[in-house]
């Protein structure tokens, strides 16, 4: 089977899903300090449905898509619930339920309605074009580019939310704005190709996972890009070996890593995850 | 003593039995192709409707209420039969409760009776995919099938319209006709590409290769109903490559990404054909299948000449 790993759509795969799971994870880091991990969720959904409402019209998918993603992050990030007995998780929750139903609406409409839907779901690496990796390459690396050179001011804003100290982030703060609007198009492109659960596992499961081993931010970042690296390798050789799809295969083995994980935090009996 | 003819006419008038709507028959079908040929056969007398697009895959339909409204009101049913339909029409059948076209009434037509079946297994099992029992369904890929499909549609419509029976039975042999002639004509134009290998997506083709006399060599589903696994792509890619295959051939309802990696490794092309009369725009008449299909193969072949 390990053969296999010589065909070029598998390498393809393999590069698709290293690129976008090591922005992702990266991201991913503020992502779950803010707790803001079912927003993301969601705006992954509202991306694909962003694509479904293009499909339909027959107009471009990806700046639809984008345009959706926006609003979504503006609006959801937004969102303050009042009422004591609602959280906002409630709220994404529905969101999620909603757009998800939409984009199925949408969908059924067209001729390969069903196969679409597991796509949307769990994506589609092995079939990803010359043209995906290279668009995928070039924006991912002009987000990270930003981010590297002005991780400061981002993570200054994550730890403010971070410790519920928001007050003077202001509702049109250029910061926050600029990293809604850098995951937001990392999201868009990543979940075309690679579906909505693994770009929610990417982003989720690295780094909750170095948090667990580790402390200190450089090393939670460390842990969390190499945690994503092994979820895409032994994700794909998993896919490869056992004749499995791709994109729930890399989601199964993200979650033994995060098992793995949890049991190694739990045998050191630090208190943190009780 | 004109008003006792009258009154004869009147009588005589009102005692011509009439089936649930007057002079024409609602006839519900599952495929469109059954639906067309139902229209060919009754003429004015008969207003078919096709519950599956052409488009769509004919396993899987969403039973909407709006279908089992149809069916409580139709004079005639029409299934393509041998499981095909098994996973949506038993449950709108029962939920229609109208007896005429329950299975054994008279207004049910299985338009599988008769016709020359392809893949019949000698035993079943689940390990084996998503296989049907009684015989590969898509018979009707095959035109020489057809004479008794409209044979059996025919029957359909003389039980429940036996007014007509004349009408009837004289478009089924208007239909015949046209029917031979264009299969002369088919198999004339295929003569040169006998024995050309394709691949094809799904199992759906075994009629129509013998029809044309093509030869599909394998599927990207590694068994029926299972989308393509890495293993069976790098095989498929292999095969075509090795044994310059230039077609791969994929119904409308499945997504082509497999496809198009299979074609964007080796060269080949992709060609969506259609499985049904409305899988495309032109696609508007059961005869429209076969040129259509014929024309796009010959034109690949040519443009990928071995």
């Amino acid at each position: 089977m390990l053969q296999l790993f010589t065909e070029g759509f598998v390498l393809n795969a393999l590069l698709v899903s290293v690129l976008m799971g090591l922005l992702l994870a990266y991201l991913g880091v503020h992502v779950v300090a803010r707790g803001i991990v079912f927003v993301d969720l969601a705006l992954g959904q509202i991306s694909m449905l962003g694509v479904a409402v293009a499909t339909y019209l027959e107009s471009s998918p990806t700046a639809i898509a984008i345009v959706f993603t926006l609003v979504g992050a503006f609006v959801l990030s937004f969102i303050k619930v009042t009422d004591k007995r609602l959280k906002q998780e409630a709220i994404i929750g529905i969101v999620y339920a909603f757009t998800s139903a939409l984009t199925v609406l949408l969908i059924s409409k067209s001729a390969h309605g069903e196969s679409d839907i597991s796509e949307v779901l769990f994506g589609s690496l092995f079939t990803v074009t010359q043209s995906d990796i290279m668009w995928m390459a070039i924006v991912f690396a002009v987000i990270g580019i930003v981010h590297v050179v002005f991780r400061r001011r981002f993570f200054e804003l994550t730890t403010k939310f971070e410790e519920h100290d928001v007050d003077d982030v202001g509702f049109f703060n250029a910061w926050n704005f600029l990293f809604y609007l850098s995951i937001g198009l990392a999201i868009v492109l990543a979940v075309r190709v690679g579906g909505v659960i693994p770009v929610f596992a990417f982003i989720v499961v690295p780094p909750v996972a170095a948090i667990l081993l580790t402390r200190g931010r450089a090393a939670v970042i460390a842990l969390a890009l190499a945690v994503s690296v092994a979820g895409s390798t032994f994700g794909l050789y998993t896919s490869v070996q056992f004749d499995f799809p791709a994109g729930s295969s890399i989601v199964a083995v993200l979650g033994a890593l995060f098992l793995v994980a949890a049991v190694v935090r739990g045998l050191r009996g630090s208190p943190a995850l009780r | 003593m004109i008003t006792r003819n009258y009154f004869l006419l009147i009588a005589v008038l009102l005692l011509v039995p009439s089936s649930a709507n007057a002079q024409r028959l609602d006839v519900v079908t599952t495929l469109p192709d059954l639906a067309w040929i139902a229209e060919y056969l009754g003429g004015d007398h008969v207003d078919a409707f096709a519950i599956a697009a052409g488009y769509q895959d004919p396993h899987f339909v969403d039973p909407k209420p709006s279908y089992i409204v149809r069916l409580s009101r139709a004079d005639v049913f029409i299934l393509a039969g041998l499981d095909l339909e098994s996973g949506w029409v038993p449950s709108l059948l029962n939920s229609a409760r109208n007896d005429a076209i329950l299975r054994g009434g008279p207004g049910y037509v299985d338009a599988s009776a008769n016709v020359r079946l392809l893949e019949v297994p000698t035993n079943v099992s689940r390990e084996q995919g998503d296989i049907h029992a009684y015989g590969n369904p898509h018979y009707w890929l095959d035109p020489t099938n057809a004479k008794f499909i409209a044979r059996n549609i025919a029957d359909g419509l003389i039980r429940q319209l036996p007014g007509q029976v004349d009408a009837i039975e004289a478009n089924l042999v208007r239909f015949n006709e046209e029917l031979d002639g264009r299969i002369e004509d088919w198999q004339a134009r295929m003569q040169p590409y006998q024995g050309r290998k394709i691949v094809a997506y799904h199992n759906t083709w075994p009629y129509l290769e013998a029809f044309l006399g093509i030869d599909i060599v394998d599927f990207l589903e590694p068994k029926p109903g299972i989308p393509p696994t890495p293993s069976q792509l790098a095989k498929i890619i292999d095969l075509v490559s090795r044994d310059g295959i230039g077609v791969i051939i994929i119904t409308p309802y499945y997504r082509q990404n497999s496809a198009q990696l299979v074609a964007r490794e080796t060269g080949s092309a992709v060609l969506a054909l259609a499985s049904s009369v409305g899988a495309f725009r032109e696609v508007d008449t059961y005869f429209d299948v076969f040129d259509y299909n014929i024309d796009r193969l010959i034109d690949a072949f040519q443009r990928n000449a071995p």
